[in-house]
């Protein structure tokens, strides 16, 4: 019985764990990934903070029609104002479309006037694998007790017609402002529209 | 605001732009109408938007899928009327790693159209705002706004011949009515991710092949390709689905055989997910009665055939030599001990492995033998136990005269050994009822565990309880050493064999501390026989020193091979290539390459194996790898891919418990556009002939 145990144990040493992704009502998946500026941004720096995640490409058509409207500036602008911690997502792989290293990536958020607090670039897709992002955009929401509270699109219309924005629901915004007000969200998880993220 | 609108002039600029005419190319798509010469007054006609679109590129389906859009059609306010937009089958395509919905090559959209106006209007002017998204793996939005004008008559509309042959041919691509389908879809069960559905031909339709089912709601159901099993002429489907979006009473699917496609409802989800939500408190999946107790029967009857694997039947012949010259109540005794040895080990095992399920560990039955650790402790077991045989030492005159205490130790430990060697010879049987423990509510899968324990016990229970079946055992004699020295050589091809494994573990570098850890215990041995006692207390001291030593060695070199993360993989691939593969038409196990080979039409074949598995050895010898099989493979074009589960490996783990096993050898066939099939565990050439025969 002893050899058994011993066996049993040396087996439990080998088993490795199944991997995980970001689902509404559960932890959010840890991170540790540096902005363009070479900060290094953990999920266990935010606690006690709103974080909203956005999966950014910026080649991507459906990025260029939050981008190209000030929509997603604008987003950016009211809830950072609120306190919430914003970043930007590239998880592009060199040689992908909308990979930039951390000069361009800087740039590219001056030129589009972005309001998020930092640019988090993973081109090697660990954070964005880790919180299962398919598209960009791709949209997280994540309370102060690191939970995540919506995970999916950032509207709902999948039309790449900035015009049709002035007439679609935003998620995010409906997510943020019921959460932060202690409210239930009504919507925690809807399928993300967009390009697919260019691992 | 003034910002605002110069941004969006900007953004219009670099997508695609028309305005107001009849067809467009906007590169990589050319779209034009197919509509009739003239229209019939107040005749419904159906006419198509026609998308022909450059080779890699796709547009999509009305659920686009994990990325990705459909087009939008705004239908401007006029003198007609326009139905209902029909979207013709639409097809997987793999993009990186996500599967969308659409089309390739060409496509037409249908919309059945009526004039409205007066008599007196002569005229016919459609126009439509259009919006589409064309990928590759990058994507290019466009937007036009087409127009179509054509004289409206009295008589019944005309077609160029050309445009008719290619609206009639998406026509063909609509899907019928849900009424007319061959197929009935019931619910099987909702769990918080996975959708299970039994698809059941009606009567007289059983010539149609099995149907593949897309989602039309994208939001509730992933589009990857559903699992499917068939149970006699049924088909079961199991979807994975995001959490906690499904809360409709129905959901729509569209179900494709041969060309045919039916939408059609799920219906009873709002109840089955009540249901379900009471179940996961009492239990995740429970069977009924009468299908555990099935499962119990398969389990006992795979337990019994394990008695004739190569890898237990020596032990278990010296178990029924010991008791040749035994009374009654010693072998009553020794059978009760074998058979608790047996299910005490198996129950370990089984709590093992459902502690680890819960703590959400990626393993499966035949865990033990991926760690190397315990393969080479095996190794020299059987190593000792072929010596001992052979006649080369005996296990000492103390242990055989020792009191009736220790003798039962021995039978009890008999039974724990007969166990840990029987896992890599998973036989028939035993496949399904591993794979139903897997996900059994717990003392379900124990009572599995249990029952194989009790099948791989009985015969030996048998033999000793019932008199008249001992009497059939032969009597003693010379020919017992005789048989007990044959005995070795089995053993020692057991030895063969997992040292071939250790070596696909650990390369080259296992063989060496394998066969050095043999040859010193040998050495140890023959010092204790020829020497004093001294010289025995050395000879254990090194075995003890060399056997810590060996083990730290497979730390090491575990730990040197996990550095780049996927070497062991890579590693093990390599050496499995080497050693097995001698035809390399095998790929290796990637979940994307299978979605690609299907989406371009090929059918895929996959087999689950492990370098420890012997009856996935016996079947990649003596059918899988010989020239005629393969052969038969290369003419159907069929992608041949191998998972090997030899290592740990959570992610063919995760693809077998896809089929509810978890356990090797699996064989799944994924026909031409169609879901898979899992094949039997013994494969025949029949079995991979008929796959193909089917469709001649």
């Amino acid at each position: 019985m002893k050899v058994f145990l011993f066996l049993s144990f040396l087996m439990m040493g080998t088993v490795s764990f199944a991997s995980s992704e970001a689902v509404p009502g559960k932890p959010a998946p840890a991170f540790e990934t540096k902005d363009a500026t070479g900060k290094v941004h953990k999920l266990a720096d935010y606690k006690d903070k709103w974080v909203v995640l956005e999966w950014y490409n910026k080649d991507c058509p459906y990025v260029k029609k939050h981008y190209g409207s000030n929509n997603m500036q604008a987003l950016q602008k009211t809830y950072t104002d609120k306190g919430v911690v914003w970043l930007s997502v590239n998880s592009s792989a060199k040689g992908k479309e909308g990979y930039t290293d951390a000069a361009a990536a800087l740039r590219v958020a001056k030129d589009a006037k972005s309001n998020a607090t930092a640019v988090l670039l993973d081109e090697k897709g660990i954070m964005g694998k880790a919180f299962g992002s398919k598209t960009t955009p791709h949209m997280f929401v994540i309370d102060p007790h690191g939970v995540v509270v919506y995970a999916g699109a950032i509207d709902d219309n999948d039309s790449s017609d900035p015009a049709i924005i002035l007439q679609s629901k935003n998620y995010v915004a409906m997510a943020l402002d019921a959460a932060m007000a202690g409210k239930k969200v009504e919507k925690t998880s809807t399928k993300p529209y967009g390009c697919s993220t260019k691992y | 605001m003034v910002r605002s609108f110069f941004l969006f002039i900007i953004f219009f600029l670099t997508s695609f732009q028309v305005s107001a005419v009849e067809s467009v190319f906007a590169k990589p798509v050319r779209i034009s109408w197919l509509a009739p010469k003239f229209f019939h007054q107040n005749e419904a006609e159906v006419i198509g938007l026609y998308f022909q679109i450059d080779p890699e590129w796709h547009v999509y389906w009305k659920n686009s899928g994990d990325s990705g859009a459909p087009p939008k059609f705004n239908f401007h306010e006029g003198h007609y009327h326009v139905g209902p937009i029909q979207w013709p089958i639409p097809k997987r395509i793999s993009a990186a790693h996500l599967v969308n919905l659409g089309y390739e090559k060409e496509v037409a959209f249908l919309f059945p159209v009526t004039p409205t106006g007066p008599e007196s209007e002569k005229e016919l002017k459609l126009s439509v705002k259009l919006e589409w998204l064309v990928c590759k793996v990058e994507c290019i939005p466009g937007f036009a706004d087409l127009t179509l004008t054509r004289p409206i008559r009295g008589q019944p509309s005309e077609w160029a011949r050309q445009d008719k042959d290619k609206l009639f041919y998406f026509q063909q691509k609509i899907p019928a009515n849900a009424a007319a389908s061959p197929f009935k879809v019931s619910l099987v069960e909702k769990k918080e991710d996975q959708l299970i559905v039994d698809v059941v031909p009606l009567s007289g339709t059983s010539t149609l092949s099995m149907p593949d089912i897309f989602p039309v709601e994208g939001e509730l159901i992933h589009p990857q390709p559903p699992q499917v099993t068939t149970i006699n002429s049924s088909f079961r489907y199991t979807f994975s689905m995001p959490a906690g979006r499904l809360n409709d009473e129905s959901v729509n699917v569209l179900l494709v055989s041969e060309n045919q496609s039916w939408e059609q409802p799920i219906v009873g989800l709002g109840r089955a997910g009540l249901s379900a939500a009471v179940d996961d408190k009492s239990s995740d999946k429970s069977p009924d009665g009468a299908s555990l107790l099935g499962l119990l029967f398969f389990a006992f009857i795979g337990g019994v055939i394990l008695n004739l694997m190569p890898c237990v039947l020596p032990v278990l012949s010296i178990k029924f030599l010991s008791i040749i010259r035994t009374s009654i109540q010693t072998r009553r005794r020794e059978a009760v001990l074998y058979m608790a040895g047996v299910l005490v080990t198996f129950l370990s095992l089984g709590c093992v492995l459902l502690i680890l399920r819960s703590a959400g560990a990626a393993i499966g039955w035949g865990f033990q033998l991926q760690s190397p650790v315990i393969v080479l402790i095996l190794i020299i077991l059987f190593w000792l136990m072929s010596l001992n045989f052979l006649g080369f030492f005996e296990f000492g005159e103390s242990v055989t005269n020792m009191t009736g205490r220790f003798q039962s130790a021995g039978a009890f430990s008999t039974g724990v050994l007969a166990v840990f060697v029987a896992a890599p010879c998973t036989g028939p049987f035993m496949g399904t009822a591993l794979g139903a423990a897997a996900v059994l509510p717990a003392p379900a899968a124990l009572g599995i565990f249990l029952s194989l324990g009790l099948g791989l016990g009985f015969p030996f229970a048998l033999v000793s309880f019932v008199p008249s079946v001992y009497k059939m055992l032969p009597r003693p004699g010379v020919w017992m050493d005789k048989l007990k020295q044959f005995l070795a050589f089995p053993l020692l091809g057991t030895v063969v064999w997992l040292m071939w494994v250790l070596g696909v573990q650990l390369g080259t570098d296992g063989w060496l501390i394998a066969t050095t850890l043999m040859l010193l215990l040998v050495l140890a041995i023959w010092l204790g026989k020829t020497f004093s006692k001294v010289w025995v207390a050395v000879a254990y001291i090194a075995s003890i020193v060399v056997i810590a030593f060996s083990f730290i060695s497979i730390k090491k070199i575990q730990a040197a091979q996990l550095v780049p993360n996927n070497k062991t993989a890579s590693v093990a691939a390599s050496m499995a290539g080497s050693t097995a593969d001698a035809a390399s038409a095998w790929t290796a196990y990637d979940r994307n390459l299978i979605d690609q080979a299907r989406s371009a039409g090929r059918s895929v074949f996959v087999d689950f194996t492990a370098a420890w598995c012997i009856t996935c050895q016996v079947n990649k010898k003596t059918v899988l790898d010989t020239e005629h099989i393969q052969n038969i493979f290369k003419e159907n074009n069929v992608l041949i891919m191998r998972a090997d589960w030899t290592n740990q490996d959570p992610l063919i783990t995760q693809a077998l418990a896809e089929f509810d096993r978890n356990s090797v050898p699996v064989y799944l066939f994924y026909e031409k556009g169609a879901a898979a099939i899992v094949l039997p565990q013994i494969l025949t050439f029949n079995v991979i002939e008929s796959l193909f025969k089917k469709k001649e």
